[in-house]
Order: structure tokens, then sequence, then C-alpha cells
């Protein structure tokens, strides 16, 4: 049996209502969220402007709004990349083994090895700033991950005599490969995607806070929390909005994530009985 | 009529400290048209290597295997796949020997497009003879392997050797696993393919009363080597290996056993 | 005091979000002290549930009905402190699966002294004495050197004797074997069978067989209780029940038996429920009345108890 728990339909309920204010901010944003207007800075809310606005009158709803576009965009190209590169090298280490294997194995280590920020502020700093190389950076830093769980998972799947039964029947490495076992892995990488998309959206966030992501005046949650530390005591909206829009979607991946691995197990479920 | 000459192999461990296993040394045994040979042994004693050496999943390093003459071992990627479609392999574990990522009958048709037999149509009907053959439900075909029992997934995997048409099946203990009702139904099952389509059969397993109702002849095995070859018959009423003689007293377990044999037939509903 | 574990009315089914699954159907059985008992089999037959519910281990969607009475007290009912004092101390299980019942990263002597010490701190001693005389026993002649090895590095077969070891520990009254010789191969099952056989008649009070390897049962067992889909289709003496199958079920599977010429029981008529007698759909006498209500017990002249409508 199959069914989804009160807790993912509510991670489920929070993250659609933030993607869905993303995709939907040209229509639902009250303002221009690059209109500056020099006469009302730092103000708190009011009826035009719900959330108050920032340090040069942009209002902070309309920011908050458009502000998660960039963030998820870039963090899912990157984990996208990263899973795409993560994965095959995954299955030739898993599957071949031998020298293959020990090279690529050797490589996700060091990757993991290193910290990941500063790995991503070198990558970043190496291929200049803009949004591409900001999804390189990323998907540098976060392949190792993937290719260690899909290299696991193909190893283990490589000792289920249907693989064999495959060989004696005359299916060629390919076929074993991506017909085979590469769909039994998908539901565990479905997860693992969901969980680093999260990690990799506060990825995007401190880049951007760090100024080697998004620029300014880009309404971006990073750009925004970055902006306004020097106004945090007048107007903490400026910091809260933005970072409560940060957590809520983290938590609400991570959460659905979870779920998510649940549901796909249906082996879970199923009692054994002798 | 299968060959086997002087087949052996020999595994190394460890990268710095090299271990060698052998796990197979010097075996050699023919095995005529429509008939079964029987290997029994231990666990680890090297049996199934003999299975992963016959259906080319283990290379040895020496020996030959010929079937009517035609050397099947060595050769490039065109005797390879010719020898698939004479040899298919039974695997123990039931369960794991279906994708579970795949239906049941993605994987009854995979082998035919793999070796590319039939069209479509063609393919389709023949899936419905194959398991007509075996005994099985034609539902069968759209479940998923977790949803079907044991024995149903050992009758799925005879199907699926069958549709290549093979001339030997190599099984691998492919009862141990399952309920002796079970067991005793896919026996029947093979002794009577074995009569209709005139197929051999290389029995590996460690329960000597199966091998004996099943098998024609038998080799005895233990670490690695035969130790006694011969008729079924001969081999069980008069073991003349040492090792023989251990193995079936150990399969009695005690003297005085009043099912082995002595349960009387007239009881039979 | 009589320490006979009897058995009475129990079902046992599990629980899901969506359906009540009933494993174990109305069992009534008394396990005599001193006796060895069988339950014999196949997969889905509920043997092992029905071992594991007297032990209280079954996973928390099962749903446990009846009484398990013992030393005059319902073990169902009892405390879950007052059970632990019976776990392992009265009642001990050998579990299935060996390798996978031993923690890796501990000595085997600690596993087995800590059976005893768990349930009396101070006799630390004592353990130990108990300890390598059970590990010579089983046939381990320098108890020493197992004692400090991990499970890893012993075989399967030497595993098998250390949980047997491991249930002994603390001379139970009774001792529950799970599947003792699934996977094994002859030689090694032959070594836990003398293993078994030899405890069953010194060391245990009583002892449980939960196995799918009738000659096994048959070599081991005084009683024999055959179980299908979660019924006790017949119990009795061990030699009557091989000797005479009364119950169609029984005599299917013998005749299933390589030694008997691998008869196999025939499969499930499709038009056929099994909502009265489970093996109805199987039954090569099947009757009207058997589709619809389960058959009652009815003890034959020889003592034994058999569930079909042939003999009531």
């Amino acid at each position: 049996m199959r069914y989804i728990t009160g807790k993912t339909k509510l991670a489920l309920l929070i993250l659609t209502l933030i993607l869905l204010a993303g995709i939907l901010a040209p229509v639902i944003a009250p303002c221009d969220p690059l209109a500056s207007d020099l006469g009302r800075t730092l103000e708190g809310p009011s009826r035009e402007h719900l959330l108050g606005t920032d340090n040069i009158g942009r209002d902070l709803l309309s920011r908050t709004l458009y502000g998660g576009r960039q963030s998820v965009l870039v963090a899912l190209a990157a984990t996208s990349l990263s899973m795409a590169l993560g994965f095959v090298l995954g299955l030739v280490a898993g599957y071949f083994g031998g020298g293959a294997d020990f090279v690529i194995t050797a490589l996700s280590n060091i990757f993991q090895g290193l910290p990941g920020l500063t790995l991503m502020i070198a990558a970043a700093g190496i291929l200049g700033q803009g949004v591409t190389s900001m999804v390189i950076a990323i998907a540098i830093n976060s392949w190792a991950g993937f290719s260690r769980i899909v290299r696991g998972e193909v190893m283990k799947l490589k000792q289920e005599s249907f693989v064999d039964g495959l060989k004696t029947v005359g299916a060629c490495h390919g076929r074993i490969l991506f017909l085979h076992i590469a769909p039994n892995i998908f539901g565990t990488l479905a997860v693992v995607f969901a969980t680093r998309v999260a990690g990799n959206i506060m990825a995007v966030s401190s880049m951007s806070f760090l100024g080697l992501g998004l620029q300014p005046p880009a309404p971006d949650w990073g750009v925004m929390i970055s902006d306004a530390r020097q106004y945090f005591r007048q107007a903490p909206l400026l910091i809260l909005a933005p970072g409560l829009c940060i957590v809520l979607l983290s938590l609400s991946i991570n959460m659905a994530a979870d779920g998510l691995r649940d549901w796909l197990d249906t082996r879970r479920d199923s009692l054994e009985i002798t | 009529m299968l060959e086997v000459e002087g087949i052996s192999k020999t595994f190394v461990k460890g990268i710095i400290r090299r271990e060698t296993v052998a796990a197979v040394k010097d075996i050699s045994f023919c095995l005529p048209d429509g008939k079964t040979l029987g290997i029994v042994g231990n666990s680890g004693c090297g049996k199934s290597t003999v299975a992963r050496i016959l259906t080319s999943l283990v290379s040895p390093d020496s020996g030959s295997i010929r079937l009517d003459g035609e050397d099947l071992l060595w050769g490039g990627r065109k005797i390879f796949r010719a020898r698939t479609r004479k040899l298919q392999m039974i695997f123990q574990h039931p369960e794991s020997s279906l994708d579970p990522a795949k239906t049941v009958g993605y994987s009854l048709e995979e082998p035919m497009k793999i070796h590319r037999m039939f069209d479509e149509k063609g393919r389709k009907e023949r899936l419905a003879r194959l398991l007509e053959l075996v005994d099985l439900n034609q539902r069968l075909l759209d479940s998923f392997p977790h949803q079907i029992s044991g024995g149903e997934a050992q009758r799925v995997m005879i199907a699926r050797a069958l549709s290549l048409e093979p001339r030997i099946l190599i099984l691998d203990e492919p009862t141990s696993m399952l309920d002796v009702s079970v067991q005793a139904q896919v026996v029947n099952l093979l002794k009577s393919l074995q009569k209709s389509l005139g197929l051999s059969y290389v029995f590996i397993s460690h329960d000597i009363s199966v091998v004996g109702w099943l098998c024609h002849k038998i080799a005895v095995m233990q670490d690695g080597c035969f130790v006694e070859t011969g008729e079924t018959r001969k081999v069980l009423s008069s073991p003349r290996h040492k090792f023989t003689r251990e193995l079936l007293e150990s399969c009695r377990l005690s003297q005085d056993g009043c099912t082995g044999g002595s349960y009387p037939a007239n009881q039979r509903g | 005091m009589n320490a006979d574990i009897e058995i009475q009315g129990l079902n046992v089914s599990f629980v899901n979000r969506c359906c009540v699954t009933p494993v174990v159907t109305d069992v009534n059985i008394l396990f005599p002290e001193g006796s060895i008992t069988g339950l014999i089999g196949e997969s889905g037959s509920g043997k092992s549930v029905l071992g594991m519910s007297i032990l209280r281990l079954l996973p928390a969607t099962a749903r446990v009905e009846g009484r398990c009475m013992y030393k005059g007290r319902d073990l169902f009912s009892l405390p879950e402190a007052e059970m632990q004092k019976v776990l392992g101390k009265e009642i001990a299980l050998i579990p299935q699966n060996p390798t996978e019942s031993l923690n890796p990263v501990r000595t085997i002597g600690r596993q087995l002294t800590e059976c005893v010490t768990i349930h009396e701190k101070r006799r630390k001693a004592d353990a130990q004495k108990r300890r390598d005389q059970l590990l010579r026993c089983l046939g381990f002649h320098r108890p020493e050197q197992v004692s400090n090895s991990y499970s890893f590095e012993l075989s399967g077969g030497m595993n098998q004797r250390i949980v047997t070891a491991l249930g002994l520990m603390n001379h139970p009254r009774w001792v529950i074997a799970d599947e003792p010789t699934k996977g094994l191969d002859a030689v090694l099952r032959r070594q836990v069978y003398q293993v078994l056989k030899e405890i069953g008649g010194s060391e245990a009070g009583g002892m449980m067989v939960i196995t799918h390897d009738i000659l096994l049962a048959e070599a081991l067992c005084d009683r024999l209780l055959v179980l299908y889909k979660g019924c006790v289709m017949e119990q009795g003496k061990g030699e009557t029940i091989l000797r005479h199958p009364a119950h169609p079920y029984t005599r299917g599977l013998l005749e299933s038996l390589p030694e008997n010429g691998m008869h196999p029981i025939p499969r499930a008529d499709e038009k056929k429920t099994d909502s009265g007698c489970r093996f109805y759909p199987r039954c090569p006498h099947g009757s009207k009345a058997c589709g619809q209500m389960l058959p009652p017990e009815t003890v034959l002249e020889d003592g034994r108890i058999v569930r079909c409508f042939l003999y009531a």
C-alpha cells in the first residue's frame, strides 16, 4: 500500500505555494521589483507596500516574490548537471570496477574532501562571474555525492542474479546498464536529487550573498539579504522575509523528499510472513 | 552431445598479498542429448563455478567445451551469441532473477528481442505458447516480480530460457529456495519438458534426494574435483568414494526414518 | 511446577491502513513439558508467526487474540517487564539467519555471557563457566579461541551452533528454534540436527522446531503440527502423522517429497474460495461444506487432532 502522510502533504503545499509565487510573480507582484523610489526608503509595512520598502525604496513584497525565481532555476540546472555527471561516472565505476572505479572513486573522494563553499568560490573565481559559471561551480561541488550513491547501488544490483541472467541470454553491457540497472536506481536518485536541490538553493543564496553569484540589483533572496545587512536594525523585515523564504523552501523540499522516498519504497510495506 | 574436457578455474584474491583459490580443477564430463547430469556437493565446492563456466559468465583458465563437436569456448562475439542460444541457465534465487523494475512480460520477451527472433506479433504469440508450456496464467505478464511467488518466478525463468530454443539447460539449485510441494511441481515440469523437447540438463544441487529423482548420471564434487561419477542408481546404492558415503549419510539424518521411501504407496489419495 | 505451554484460541492478523490480513486462525495447542514439537508447513503457513507470537516478538502491526498459558500465567497479557524475565530465561529463541542474529562488532564470548548478566549482573564468573561448557558440548574444542572471535570470522554452520548456545545459556525450560536448517547443505544440516537432538534430550525442558524440512522434523520431533495458511491442519505424534497422514494436505505434502515420488499437490482451483477450509481450493476430496466453514478440530482414535470434514 502506498500512501502519503500529512507531513508530506504540508511540505508539498508549502513547496507548491512558493513555486507558484515565483512563477506568477509578474502577475501578482504589486510593483516592479526594480523600480526605486528614493523618497520612500526603509519604510515599514503600509497599504501600498505591504512589507515595506528597502534602502532605495523598492517594494519588498515584489522583490521577495521574484526572489526565488532565479535561485531555484539555477539550483535546478546545477543539480541536474551534477546528477548527470555523477550518474554516468557512478554507473561506470560500479559496473566495470577495476581501474575506472579506482580513478572515479579517488576523484570523488578528493572533491568530497574539499570544503564545499571554498571549492565553489574558487571555481567561480576562475570561471568569472555569471549564472553559467555559478551553475558549473555548484555542479563541480555536488557531483561526487551522486556518483558515490549510484556506484553503491550499482554494485548492490550487480550481485542480483537477474544481471547474470541477462548476460546468459546475450544482453550487452549497454542494455544491462541503461535498460535494467539504471531504472532500478531512479527512485533513490530522485530522492537524492530533491535533497540536493534544497542544498543547492542554499548554495546559490550563499554565493549571491557573497557577491559571487547573482548580482545586484537582481531580485534574489541571497542578494537581498546581502544588501540589507546594514539596515537590519531599522527594517528587520528586509532580512526576515527572504530568509524565511529560503528556510521554508529548503525545509519543504527536504520533507517532500523524505515522503517521496517512503512512497517509492514499495517493498517496505509488504509483509513477509513465513 | 555436450563434451566438457579438463576445465579448470583459479580465482585470485587480494591486491597486495595475492592468494589463489582453485575453484574448479580439471573437470571433464559428457552429456548425451535428452539426459540429465546431476552435480552434487557441499556449499563452496565449486559447483556453481562449473555452471558459470558453462554459461560463459566466467571464463575458464583451460579446457574445452564442445557441443556436437563444435567448440563453444574460444571464439568471438558471434560464437558467444550462438552459444547463449544453445545453453541457458536457471538460477537459485527466483525472486532476484527478474529485474524488479520491469514487468514479467518485458523480461520474458527481452531475450527474443536481443536475438531478433520473430516480429512484434510473433513474439507475443510465442509468449502465450511459452506460458502455456510452463503452465502459467497469461495474467502474469503484466505483474511485477514482487507480486508473484517463488514457484511462479522459477517457471517464468524456465519459460524465458526456453524462448531461445536451447539444447541444454544449466540448473543451478533451481529448487533449493522453494517449498517441497512447489519443488515437486517444478521438478515434474522439468521432467516433462525434457521428454517433450528433448532437452539435456545439468542439474546442480546439494540435495541428493532430488538429484536421485531427476538425474540419469551423477557427479559428486568435493573441493573443485569430481570425486565420483556414474549412473545415478549405482552411485547412490553403492557409493565408492568416502565423501559420497558421507553425503548420503548426512541426508538421512537418523537411521530409522519412516518417510524415507517406506511411506506406504497404497496410501496415496 | 508444570511448565506446559498451552495456546488457546490464538488468532493473529496483520493490520494495515487498508485491510486486516489474518495469518493465524483459531489455533489451540498444548505443548507438554519435555516434548519436542515440530511446526511444519510451507512459506506463508504462519508457522514462524505462531512461534514468534509466543515470544511476543511480532511487529507492532500484528494483532494477537487468544491466550498463551505458561506456569499459570497468560504470556500475552503479562506486563512488558515481567515478559522480559521470561524471555531468554524461561523461553529462549534460536533465531533463523544465525550470521545476521549475531552482533558483528562484539566478540562471541561477550555476547554469550551477556545473556546471563542481563538477568543477573553478579554472575559473570558463572556465566563464563557455563559458556565454555556449552561451547564444548556443541563441538568447539577450544572455547577460549571461539569466545575471542567475531561472528564474521566463523562459518555459517559454526554461527548456527553459536546462536544455539546463545539460546541455551540460561538453562531455559523451553527453546524455540526458528528454521534451524534453512539454507544449510547436507553436512551442516546434520550437524545442527545432532546439536538440537542432544539438547532436546538433555538440556532443555521442551523444544519447538519451526521448519519446512519434513525429514528434520521427523527425525527430531515427538509431536508434529502441520500448518497450512495459518490453520493447524493436523497435530499429533510425529510417527503416526508421517506414516498414516490423515489430512489431505499432509498427504499431499508427504507425496511431494523426492523420497515418495514427488507428486505435487494440485494447483488451486480458482473457482473455489478458502473462506471455509483453507485447503479447499487444492483439495482432491473437497465437498460443499468445505467451502462454507472452517472444519472443526476432530480428535481421532489414535489421539491426533485433525481439522477436516472427512473425519468430522
